[in-house]
């Protein structure tokens, strides 16, 4: 019974997120910010983020905020966009960077994280905090 | 009553024998930036549409003209068929079923989807392969003409691998570009490559520069559609295609 319960919770909790994540637009239009498509990928010993950052030019122009559990990017876009062939409200404002906050799925190391940025797709190499040691049988 | 899956064709419409493009929403979403480039640089109009009741309760506006999201865009000898929004995995089937009865009845000399190959360091890739899959070995021989490469081993999935099937057991040659590409990010440098390849086939002329160079705005506007996707190609089993499979026959 108790086992149920915690895995319906899981389910629910798993599933809200999951919708609120589609539902939330992909724009901020008091802060004139786009949210980018981002890809978290749990490896066994790092996580490794990517995040899609077109008119992004300069590697300068991203900050990456990292905590244990959690990271923030900013990436400033130089030239600000709008185009009149796009949806009736983003039309109206010009966008002038992408920010998107993430909670990480396990504890990492911020100062050993490292981040490349290449054609504008930035990656993030993030090393889990090792709670496990190899021990020896006696 | 909607049905299940329903073609509305538009009154007067000719279509002879034609030539079909298909690309829908997936890996990279490759189809569909390249089938929608294709609409406006083949000067395509809309031809009919699709209804279903398995669809998202979803139209689309353009101009301020109420649209449906699933398209189907013709100059007589091709017809582009086209999608604004993710294809439920429920649907597939059945779609997969009635594209392929209707291109039977059209007597589809060809019928062509364009898709994504998803590779884990397409960042150091200038310009994508794009790899070849026919529904019968005598597409093997037109694609090494080409210089378009084969793809020998691997797993397909979606709703182009279900269009090879159903066109095959309705004899219709069937043939699929998969283009190296990200897996959850909009790639128009992807699409290119799938375009550029269609032209060896189709003996097409279409130009890919102006593509490349709208690729930055291509990526922002098609975010939304990409995350709808995303969460399609999970249920659709589309990371699969990194796989390889065990059997040798």
């Amino acid at each position: 019974m108790w086992r149920g319960r915690r895995l319906s919770e899981w389910i629910d909790e798993f599933l809200e997120q999951a919708y609120s994540e589609l539902m939330r637009p992909s724009w901020d239009a008091i802060e004139k910010c786009l949210e980018p498509l981002v890809n978290i990928e749990d490896r066994e010993d790092e996580i490794v983020v990517t995040v899609d950052l077109p008119y992004v030019e300069d590697k300068n122009d991203i900050s990456i905020d990292i905590a244990e559990d959690s990271l923030e990017i900013r990436a400033e876009i130089k030239k600000a966009i709008r185009w009149e062939r796009w949806g009736t409200v983003q039309k109206r404002i010009w966008f002038k960077s992408f920010r998107k906050f993430i909670k990480l799925p396990s504890k990492v190391d911020p100062e050993k994280s490292r981040a490349t940025f290449r054609r504008g797709i930035l990656e993030i190499s993030l090393p889990k905090v090792r709670r496990r040691f190899t021990i020896k049988i006696q | 009553m909607l049905k299940k899956i329903e073609i509305v064709e538009r009154e007067g419409i000719k279509i002879d024998e034609p030539t079909v493009i298909e690309g829908f929403p997936d890996v990279g979403l490759v189809g569909v930036i390249a089938s929608s480039y294709l609409v406006d640089k083949l000067e395509l109009v809309e031809v009919a549409h699709i209804e279903s009741a398995l669809f998202p309760p979803v139209m689309v506006l353009h101009k301020g003209i109420l649209t449906e999201p699933v398209r189907m865009f013709s100059n007589g000898k091709i017809i582009v068929v086209t999608s604004e929004i993710a294809i439920p995995p429920k649907a597939i089937y059945d779609l997969a079923d009635v594209l392929s009865d209707w291109f039977k009845e059209k007597k589809a000399k060809l019928v062509v989807s364009l898709s994504g190959i998803p590779v884990q360091n397409r960042m150091e890739i200038d310009t994508p392969s794009v790899y070849g899959v026919g529904n019968s070995e005598k597409w093997m021989n037109i694609f090494k003409k080409n210089d378009i490469e084969v793809m020998e081993e691997g797993f397909m999935a979606g709703i182009y691998a279900l269009l090879l099937k159903g066109c095959l057991k309705r004899g219709i040659p069937a043939i699929a570009f998969l283009s190296q590409s990200f897996l959850n990010y909009p790639d128009p440098g992807a699409a290119a490559s799938a375009i550029l390849s269609l032209n060896k086939i189709l003996k097409l002329d279409v130009d890919v520069k102006p593509l490349l160079e709208k690729a930055d705005e291509i990526r922002v506007k098609a975010r939304d559609l990409m995350k709808q996707a995303q969460g399609t190609m999970g249920a659709v089993r589309k990371p699969l295609e990194r796989e390889i499979p065990i059997m040798y026959h």
